[in-house]
């Protein structure tokens, strides 16, 4: 593969693909002088040498670095509360997110929080600040994935658990989109093979979410291309990266592949799977979830005619001669990563939780409303009590 | 040397004008007031105006809930403000929704009479001080009837306040025309958005949710704010000074 040296998916933003240390000492030498906020995993930083890379920079530009890593894999409120207070307190020049999705998706929010003045509960929903300051300009976090899935460097979203509600809450805020994220695939290398199923399957989940949501079509006329490559780049290179760590070419097609999931899931935003999984957090692995409601979700959208053809033009790569072939193949690429058949293997997943899970949806009306096929919201348990059981039985082919 | 060049920074401060900042002093209600974080995203509009000052803006926002023109006045509030009040200073100045309430005595102050004679007291008292008012017409409620009409619920208020401004030549910012007209053009559905109405959940104080017609969100709020900032500049009042430039 080969990438150019940077992509964007809108003017005044960058994820550099080249040369990413001098990028991020460039881009440190430009912010300061001052101190870096460095927020990343707990041990993660270090394992994938990620750490050293910000070192470097920070040395390079003269500024001070400070590090943050007590996030955890689902960062909660209170987490994110504290990073804020830390960024207010020592008024770094940049703030900057090494890790995987958790890490990322907290620092743009405290990143946001910190420079609003606002409790971060009041940023939960769709451009709350930017809305109320659309001419507002805020220092955005600086991203280096170390993991290839949530695309959380390409998209203006971050999930927070709110722990009291026992919920994961959304953010979806323009201005939290990163200007510069830097795409390092030798910090992938350690990631092991359960995470980079699990991350994978979330990338390729959001490539053929944002795919099929023909109502987003207008939202950005390169986002189709963004979700085919992001695909045919996953169903290539996963299976790859999964079995050998330091395969660098697969692990690079994959980091790509995610970033591009990312700018896609911008425009064109996720469905059902993710509405359905919002609250199994702990539970199961977010890209195994996603990637399993996939097919009974997929053939629900089949009563949407357009949905339908979109499908037949993923058959190149999910080999099939109508859209439930189509499908059938997908599930057969899950099956061949080692995604579980069915919910009822999974242990986390009880019965209980799905009746809940179908109850609950209803209260996500935009995610329903918006779904390829439109889910009624009156209708919505049925529907999704529906493909939740089907997912928990497995696929009947 | 030290002191030399203490000495002449001061003198560079004082001919390039130096002079203190004006404060911008908020006297309202419930819908200007400042709210703590636990009450989001109930946000007043006198809070959100904040937002838009330049640094070095000293916003003071001594609104309150529940109170009236009289009871801002029995309470010692408006005593306060004023004595804190120096020259330059501005002071916003928005009641009626609490003055309407005939039942409360304590709070009730007749539209044509009490009402109007507690804002020129005011506008009296501000001018006193060598400093300017500048009178709002309370923030409307959202009440829309059954068939998706707006329903004005101010009364005779509104109209007094702009009696008086003109009489008085007092600035004039006309926040009940501004946010009726935003309700109008939302419709019923798009207008909650501008109000503190929540789901059960979606925010920490409000567990079991809330429909509150009368207290503006932050996105209200700041919509709000931003209009009197606007208005200020449209009217080229004094009071701009303070403000950011907005587009």
């Amino acid at each position: 593969m080969d990438a150019p040296s940077f992509i964007a998916a809108a003017p005044g933003e960058r994820i550099v693909t080249r040369s990413p240390r001098e990028a991020l000492a460039e881009e440190f030498r430009r912010r300061g002088p001052g101190r870096v906020i460095a927020f990343t995993g707990r041990r993660s930083a270090e394992l994938c040498g990620g750490i050293g890379l910000l070192e470097e920079a920070a040395e390079r530009a003269g500024c001070e670095l400070i590090r943050f890593s007590r996030i955890e894999p689902e960062p909660v409120v209170a987490t994110v509360e504290t990073m804020c207070a830390l960024i207010r307190e020592k008024k770094p020049c940049a703030v900057v997110a090494l890790g995987g999705g958790s890490v990322m998706d907290a620092a743009k929010a405290a990143c946001l929080a910190a420079q609003s003045g606002w409790p971060l509960a009041e940023h939960f929903g769709v451009n709350r600040y930017s809305d109320c300051h659309p001419e507002a300009r805020l220092d955005r976090v600086i991203c280096i994935p170390t993991t290839s899935g949530t695309g959380s460097e390409a998209t203006p979203y971050s999930n927070i658990v709110d722990p009291a509600q026992k919920v994961k809450k959304l953010i979806a805020e323009r201005f939290i989109v990163p200007e510069l994220a830097l795409l390092v695939p030798e910090l992938t290398h350690s990631m092991p093979p359960a995470v980079t199923r699990a991350t994978g399957c979330d990338a390729l989940a959001h490539a053929i979410e944002g795919f099929l949501n023909v109502g987003a079509d207008g939202n950005h006329p390169a986002a189709n291309e963004w979700a085919l490559e992001s695909i045919r780049l996953i169903t290539e290179h996963l299976p790859r990266a999964i079995a050998a760590g330091d395969d660098a070419a697969a692990r690079r097609a994959m980091s790509f592949a995610a970033t591009l999931g990312g700018m896609v899931i911008r425009f064109k935003s996720t469905g059902l799977p993710h509405l359905a999984s919002f609250s199994w957090f702990g539970r199961l692995e977010h890209g195994i979830a996603v990637a399993m409601l996939l097919p009974a979700c997929w053939r629900y959208y089949l009563g949407n005619p357009a949905v339908v053809a979109r499908t037949m033009q993923l058959s190149p790569l999910f080999p099939g001669n109508t859209p439930e072939e189509v499908i059938a193949s997908f599930r057969h690429f899950l099956d061949s990563v080692g995604v579980p058949a069915a919910l009822r293997d999974c242990p986390g997943i009880t019965q209980e939780l799905l009746e809940e899970t179908a109850r609950s949806g209803a209260q996500n009306k935009m995610k329903l409303e918006n779904a390829p096929r439109p889910v009624p919201v009156a209708e919505s348990e049925r529907i999704l009590s529906a493909i939740l059981q089907q997912t928990r039985e497995g696929d009947p082919q | 040397m030290k002191r030399l060049l203490l000495i002449a920074a001061c003198a560079a401060t004082f001919l390039l004008g130096g002079a203190e900042l004006p404060t911008i002093y908020l006297a309202g209600d419930s819908t200007v007031c400042d709210y703590p974080a636990e009450r989001a995203p109930m946000t007043g509009w006198g809070q959100a105006l904040k937002d838009f000052c330049k640094p070095g803006v000293t916003v003071v926002n001594l609104a309150a809930g529940g109170r009236s023109t009289k009871s801002f006045q029995t309470e010692g509030r408006w005593k306060k403000l004023v004595d804190s009040l120096k020259s330059g200073d501005y002071v916003f100045i928005q009641f009626g929704h609490n003055d309407q309430k005939k039942n409360v005595p304590k709070l009730y102050a007749a539209a044509d009479t009490d009402y109007r004679a507690n804002l020129e007291k005011f506008i009296a008292d501000v001018r006193a001080k060598k400093a300017t008012p500048i009178l709002c017409t309370p923030v409307s409620r959202r009440h829309f009837s059954s068939n998706g009409e707006f329903r004005p619920s101010l009364g005779r208020y509104p109209e007094v306040v702009r009696k008086t401004a003109r009489a008085q030549h007092v600035a004039l910012i006309d926040l009940t025309d501004f946010t009726e007209k935003l309700f109008r053009a939302a419709g019923p559905e798009d207008s909650q958005k501008y109000l503190t109405i929540v789901a059960p959940g979606e925010y920490p104080g409000y567990p079991k949710g809330t429909k509150d017609n009368t207290h503006y969100s932050r996105l209200g709020a700041t919509t709000i704010a931003r209009e009197v900032v606007r208005s200020a500049r449209e009217q080229r009042l004094p009071v701009s000074e303070c403000f950011v430039n907005i587009k």
